[in-house]
């Protein structure tokens, strides 16, 4: 119940806050991802559900049913099945995982949103926000990769 | 990979429904709107928290513009007062040749009144612009207003505390001007001006900066526009030649007026 009451409070300061200061959906900072992506990795159970959860709740701040939703799944799957390969052992190696798989959620959003609508996207912002992700996903890692080890 | 079909089909489920814009369908909308009708109280928060932080990231950049221009303003202002200085020096020097020649040496300096634009010309040709100055700062007809070194106009009508500038995109502005060493008469004119009676065989290239030209007095040399084109006929005496004024009126916010009439 935790996770859900936290992703809900990241979704409501990601949609009111980081959008107004990024001034774009598309490249503000997805916190609730680093979120997701840190509980998946502590218990990969019921990583579906978590994510369908936290991208539909996403979803509903923003008003996009299906773009975020699809995004998180997305996500999840491939850090499923990146899980079932190769083995984080450190802090390093799990930044540079969420990287990977953060910059492909990425792609996967502008790829989708492009399909249906045309906006000007500021790529300098995009290193700015991965910037921000990486921060707090370190900041907060701490206490799983200790639970973890 | 047998545990990866459902997560497959939430997710081609949910392009779905993103895609087909399946959130306005009449079924679901009705679903999504009682969800979003749990969470509605949080909207308005949201709105006004977006909005407050939105005016905040817009008022810390403005302020920044500000300062940095700031910045750029002061690193200006100090060349201006270095030539200011330069200036004086060549002043003095000119003062005490032309005592040494006996000479008689007489200096320019005409008072100026700085004035805001407050009104421009609604027909869009920027004829005119109103200032804020008149007669009460000792405004009078036919004085020349510039700004940024660059001639605007000339004050056609004064009132007790406002003026009207007649542009140099007006119609009906004429003015002395020269371009070399020749004078000419410019005419205003919208988008272009021009210059009046310049002979066929005298030396006017594209490019060629315009002056305001005052006979018989030394004012500060004060620029009118550049030649943009020049065509001839062939026939008459006399070629076209129209010149582009540097003033932009529509960014002139601040004027400064020389109080000397031509």
């Amino acid at each position: 119940m935790k996770f859900y009451i936290i992703a809900f409070l990241l979704a409501y300061f990601q949609s009111s806050v980081l959008i107004a200061v990024f001034y774009d959906m598309i490249v503000a900072p997805n916190l609730l991802l680093v979120y997701l992506f840190l509980n998946i990795f502590k218990d990969d159970s019921a990583w579906l559900r978590k994510a369908i959860i936290s991208g539909f709740l996403l979803d509903l701040f923003q008003d996009s049913l299906g773009l975020n939703l699809s995004g998180y799944v997305f996500f999840a799957m491939l850090f499923s099945l990146m899980r079932l390969r190769i083995e984080i052992p450190s802090r390093l190696s799990l930044l540079l995982a969420y990287l990977l798989l953060s910059i492909t959620e990425k792609f996967w959003i502008i790829f989708l949103f492009r399909i249906k609508y045309y906006a000007d996207l500021n790529l300098w912002l995009l290193p700015l926000s991965f910037a921000f992700e990486l921060v707090f996903l370190y900041l907060i890692s701490g206490r799983y990769l200790y639970r973890e080890t | 990979m047998k545990g990866y079909i459902a997560p497959f089909m939430v997710l081609i489920l949910s392009i779905v429904t993103y895609v087909m814009n399946l959130s306005t369908s009449p079924y679901l909308s009705q679903v999504y709107n009682l969800l979003r009708s749990v969470v509605y109280p949080f909207f308005e928060l949201k709105g006004n928290i977006q909005e407050n932080t939105k005016r905040l990231v817009e008022t810390y950049l403005l302020l920044k513009n500000v300062s940095e221009e700031n910045f750029k303003l002061k690193r200006e202002l100090e060349e201006y007062r270095l030539y200011k200085a330069q200036f004086l020096a060549c002043e003095n020097n000119l003062r005490s040749l032309s005592q040494a020649i006996d000479i008689p040496f007489l200096p320019s300096k005409y008072p100026i009144v700085y004035a805001n634009v407050v009104a421009y010309d609604p027909s869009g040709r920027d004829a005119f612009v109103l200032i804020n100055r008149g007669q009460d700062k000792g405004i009078s007809e036919g004085m020349l207003a510039f700004s940024a070194e660059y001639l605007v106009g000339i004050v056609d009508r004064v009132q007790g505390n406002s003026s009207r500038i007649r542009t140099v995109f007006s119609e009906e502005f004429t003015i002395s001007a020269e371009t070399g060493d020749k004078a000419y008469i410019y005419k205003g004119g919208f988008p272009v001006g021009s210059l009046l009676h310049v002979r066929t065989d005298d030396e006017i290239n594209v490019g060629d900066v315009v002056y305001v030209r005052v006979p018989g007095k030394v004012f500060p040399q004060i620029r009118i526009g550049t030649v943009q084109e020049v065509t001839h006929d062939g026939k008459g005496f006399f070629k076209k030649v129209e010149v582009r004024p540097f003033a932009d009126i529509r960014r002139v916010s601040f004027l400064v007026i020389i109080k000397e009439g031509l």
